[in-house]
């Protein structure tokens, strides 16, 4: 993915349900290799927008292109060539299934019932799972894992897919501090190496730090633009300034009393 | 195949050979073994009577419970892991109950009532199989629909009762002699499969089968949930006709043939999971198959146990069995919900 082009663009999006419009008139053009951060309050459409990128939901009107083709163009298989996902709800996996079970399903999804995992195949769940740190409980079954480590699993999973872009709903909620700041730096080492990061946050310092770009989306609407003028041009602290909670744009912190 | 799957894999075919034999000898008249053996390899032998029960009675009876056997957990299993609910079994969509309906419309008109033997008559053969396709095309239309899985398992279990109902009512209008014999089909039955049907039934669930274990890798998928499972590449939607064709047709097949077998379906698929300890469907539908067919073998016994005063309903066992033990599973893992 060389191309000066963007990887994701739309021109004018629209989001939600048939029966309710979440945000309109969205606009961005995601280069290779960014991180950026979608921001906003509860119900403003973050993962509305997020599974409308992958696919998972239609928009209203307007579409959404990979590589400059619409995504609706692409079948199910080239889709999940290029887009791999992090949901924000653990349970969508059965929480019996162990951990290698998962990662081998997302290494060869679509493995005939007679033929065995590749030693190639093998080597790279492995190289995966010690990646993350993970590898010390590849034989436990999901529901015995901390959120932390259930995590983890999920973007391990969705890294073995091996696609072009990375789209996470959520990737830090429920986590310990510590647990957050680790997952913000692997996602911008995998940036940086040339994976497309797409993620949602409620974490607002975090992202604001980490991320190259941000798309803040409330009342309908959306503003997508490089992290740094988002925050210089006073849109973040705009936005999430309310009552006694300000955001500090110099300091990227919340300043409130109690 | 790690190997201790493989060790359990082979453990229950030998057992599943075992069982079956013995089913073969076991009956009002005992045939030992090494005779049965010279029949079935083509030696007739000097007794007609022995041949007879053999391979015209028994040998049919064997062969059906092991295909039925096979084949209901194996809808079961590829419905529970679908709709993702551990209660889901092949006649929860209706899909049995639609086939009671057509079986319970013919029967209860009185119009085949004529022939001696009531199981596994063309007309009711036909009758199940269509009672089975129009739930079946019913459902594929639902379910174009309703995307939510939930949804439709509601639907369905609501269609069967119905259906139930509708049924009460025939019965309810219908004749003392044309009641009975519609009583004794709904309680199940292994006997009523001659040599030339099972040319029918065998390659039908034959092919079935061997369709689930194509659709193990789509099933193994659809356990990332369905989101999960698209986005992995997974046509979600042909996954679920498939899944939908293969039920009906396993159920509607064996209904007809055998009579709504109830529990064998539901039950089968947990056992073989606390058995292997195992959530890939490439180990778990051949292991189910086994534990079905071993498990119908054993309740086909146990109906022999009257001896000479007739057999009991295959039903009446398969529930007693399947019920406690259902019971049993929903008791002993009540997070068995949040598993799903």
């Amino acid at each position: 993915m060389e191309t000066a082009g963007p990887i994701v663009h739309t021109a004018q999006l629209s989001i939600g349900y048939p029966d309710k419009m979440i945000a309109s008139d969205i606009r961005f053009d995601i280069l290779p290799g960014t991180f950026t951060a979608i921001l906003g309050h509860n119900g403003t459409g973050k993962s509305t927008l997020l599974k409308t990128i992958a696919d998972l939901q239609k928009s209203i009107s307007g579409e959404v292109c990979i590589d400059n083709k619409p995504i609706p163009d692409y079948s199910v298989f080239e889709k999940s060539r290029l887009i791999s996902i992090v949901l924000s709800n653990r349970n969508e996996i059965v929480q019996t299934l162990r951990v290698y079970e998962v990662l081998s399903l997302a290494v060869a999804p679509h493995r005939e019932w007679y033929r065995k995992l590749s030693a190639r195949e093998q080597q790279s769940i492995e190289e995966m799972a010690a990646q993350l740190g993970i590898d010390r409980f590849m034989n436990r079954q999901l529901f015995s894992l901390s959120d932390g480590e259930m995590q983890k699993v999920a973007i391990a999973r969705a890294l073995l897919q091996n696609t072009p872009i990375l789209l996470l709903d959520e990737p830090t909620a429920h986590l310990d501090l510590h647990h957050k700041i680790e997952i913000y730096l692997l996602l911008q080492s995998l940036a940086r190496s040339g994976k497309t990061i797409i993620c949602t946050s409620h974490d607002v310092e975090l992202a604001v730090k980490s991320a190259s770009h941000g798309l803040l989306i409330g009342e309908g609407r959306a503003q997508f633009n490089p992290m740094r003028t988002l925050i210089d041009s006073g849109a973040i602290s705009q936005y999430f300034t309310a009552g006694n909670v300000q955001f500090n744009s110099a300091a990227l912190r919340f300043d409130y009393s109690l | 195949m790690r190997h201790p799957d493989k060790t359990k894999l082979i453990f229950l075919v030998v057992l599943l050979i075992v069982l079956a034999a013995l089913d073969l000898s076991f009956g009002t008249v005992q045939v030992p073994l090494s005779d049965i053996w010279r029949m079935i390899t083509g030696d007739v032998g000097e007794d007609q009577l022995w041949s007879i029960i053999i391979m015209e009675i028994r040998l049919p009876k064997t062969c059906t419970a092991i295909l039925a056997g096979c084949a209901l957990p194996v809808a079961g299993l590829c419905m529970q892991t679908y709709f993702r609910n551990p209660v889901a079994g092949p006649d929860i969509l209706g899909v049995s109950a639609g086939s009671s309906l057509f079986v319970a419309f013919l029967m209860l008109s009185g119009i085949s009532i004529t022939s001696a033997s009531v199981f596994g008559t063309v007309p009711i053969i036909l009758a199940a199989v269509s009672g089975a396709a129009l739930v079946l095309i019913v459902i594929l239309f639902v379910s174009v629909r309703i995307r939510d899985t939930m949804t439709l398992l509601i639907f369905g279990i609501m269609f069967g009762m119905a259906i139930s109902a509708v049924v009460g009512v025939l019965q309810y209008y219908s004749e003392r002699g044309a009641l009975k014999l519609f009583m004794l089909w709904t309680f199940g039955s292994l006997n009523g499969v001659t040599l030339e049907q099972l040319n029918w039934f065998a390659p039908i669930i034959i092919l079935s089968l061997i369709g689930a274990m194509f659709l193990s890798g789509k099933l193994n998928l659809l356990l990332l949930g369905e989101q999960y499972a698209k986005s992995s590449g997974l046509n979600v939607r042909q996954t679920r006709y498939l899944v939908i064709l293969l039920t009906a047709v396993i159920t509607g097949v064996i209904t007809a043939f055998c009579g709504p077998i109830a529990f064998i379906g539901i039950a089968v698929p947990h056992l073989a999971r606390m058995l292997f300890r195992i959530n890939d469907h490439r180990i778990l539908l051949p292991a189910c198959m086994l534990i079905g067919a071993c498990i119908l073998l054993i309740c086909d016994m146990l109906t022999q146990i009257p001896g000479e005063d007739g057999i009991l309903p295959l039903n009446a066992i398969t529930a007693c069995m399947g019920a406690p033990f259902v019971i049993f599973i929903i008791w002993k893992q009540q997070h068995v919900a949040n598993q799903f």
